[in-house]
């Protein structure tokens, strides 16, 4: 008798039963949502803190208002309006802060200053803008 | 002719052990002649079965974040998204929604309905608590600077009025390091983007 007629089958069963497990296993403590976050110093950033700009040193700012976005630099102030409504110009917002970023390449802080009535969601997409163009420390006023 | 008989003109032929089909069952005619022995062997097929675990276990493998997920998401609570965020860590949460102000998923506040009546001062349930978990993480690692790191999640469509307030009890309570939770952005596929034009 050939070693191809034996009729010998390798038993699946403890495969089959170890891959059941592992499954179960992996779904169960599977995470589905990535979640990730950005971290704000508010140490250095609220306004009562109000800390006193050094000399020749431009400070930049970005102040969220119900129908605009004001990018302040030092006193000079840049308008872009909204859409509509609370809709953010997204494009010109990226190309303002990029060139900043471009004029000032050693700074890396940034202060956030939102109206009361603006939506988290809007700051949160402005705060995102800065951390990517390259400006690590964002602070977020509180006042 | 040995099958032949009589000396009819019709020619009867003497029939064989078995009628033969046009198609021969071989396992029912086996079955029929084995007189009651039942040992047929049905073996199932379990290669695809294998083969379809394991690619599910490398997909589940891959996509296996071994950080651990510890924060609880409520179901009407949408993160806003951001693209340039880093990996959350596991630090105390605090979910802020227009309803209530939740500290590890404790109810610890309770936001008012009108901006206006906002009382940046009143959140004494919310104070508590943050000082119980200062107390107890100093307790944890007394031999270790208190770094006061917390993790904020809230609905993006809310205003960000009851983000300062709680900002701001977190502050005067020494917890600085504050953390925004965000999904992180998918940008749309190239599919997406044909069938969108």
């Amino acid at each position: 008798m050939s070693a191809s007629n034996s009729g010998e089958n390798l038993n699946l069963t403890p495969f089959i039963d170890l891959f059941s497990v592992l499954v179960l296993f992996l779904i169960s403590t599977a995470v589905w949502q990535q979640l990730s976050s950005l971290s704000t110093n508010v140490e250095n950033s609220t306004s009562s803190d109000n800390p006193v700009p050094k000399e020749k040193e431009v400070s930049l700012s970005i102040t969220l208002l119900p129908d605009k976005v004001q990018l302040l630099e030092s006193e000079k102030a840049t308008d872009i309006p909204n859409l509509s409504g609370q809709e953010l110009n997204k494009d010109r917002i990226k190309t303002s802060i990029e060139e900043w970023r471009q004029r000032f390449p050693d700074k890396k802080d940034v202060t956030l200053n939102t109206a009361n009535t603006i939506l988290y969601g809007n700051m949160i997409t402005v705060f995102d803008m800065v951390v990517g163009a390259g400006f690590p420390n964002v602070g977020v006023n509180t006042q | 002719m040995s099958g032949t008989k009589g000396n009819f003109s019709r020619i009867i032929k003497t029939p064989d052990n078995h009628i033969r089909p046009k198609w021969d069952l071989h396992g029912f005619r086996e079955r029929q002649t084995s007189k009651g022995a039942k040992s047929q062997v049905m073996d199932l097929n379990l290669t695809p079965f294998i083969d379809l675990f394991s690619v599910l276990v490398l997909f589940l493998i891959m996509n296996y974040s071994a950080t651990g997920e510890v924060f609880f998401i409520s179901k009407n609570l949408k993160l806003p998204a951001s693209e340039h965020s880093h990996p959350l860590d596991s630090k105390p949460l605090i979910t802020i929604t227009s309803e209530a102000v939740l500290f590890d998923a404790q109810e610890v506040g309770a936001n008012t309905v009108h901006i206006e009546e906002q009382d940046q001062q009143n959140m004494p349930r919310l104070r508590q608590a943050l000082q119980q978990a200062k107390i107890f993480q100093q307790n944890l690692r007394p031999n270790q600077e208190f770094k006061g790191e917390v993790n904020i999640q809230a609905d993006e469509s809310i205003s960000i009025v009851y983000i300062k307030r709680v900002m701001n009890t977190l502050i005067s309570e020494g917890w600085a390091g504050i953390n925004f939770a965000t999904t992180l952005y998918e940008p749309p596929s190239e599919t997406e983007t044909e069938n969108n034009l």
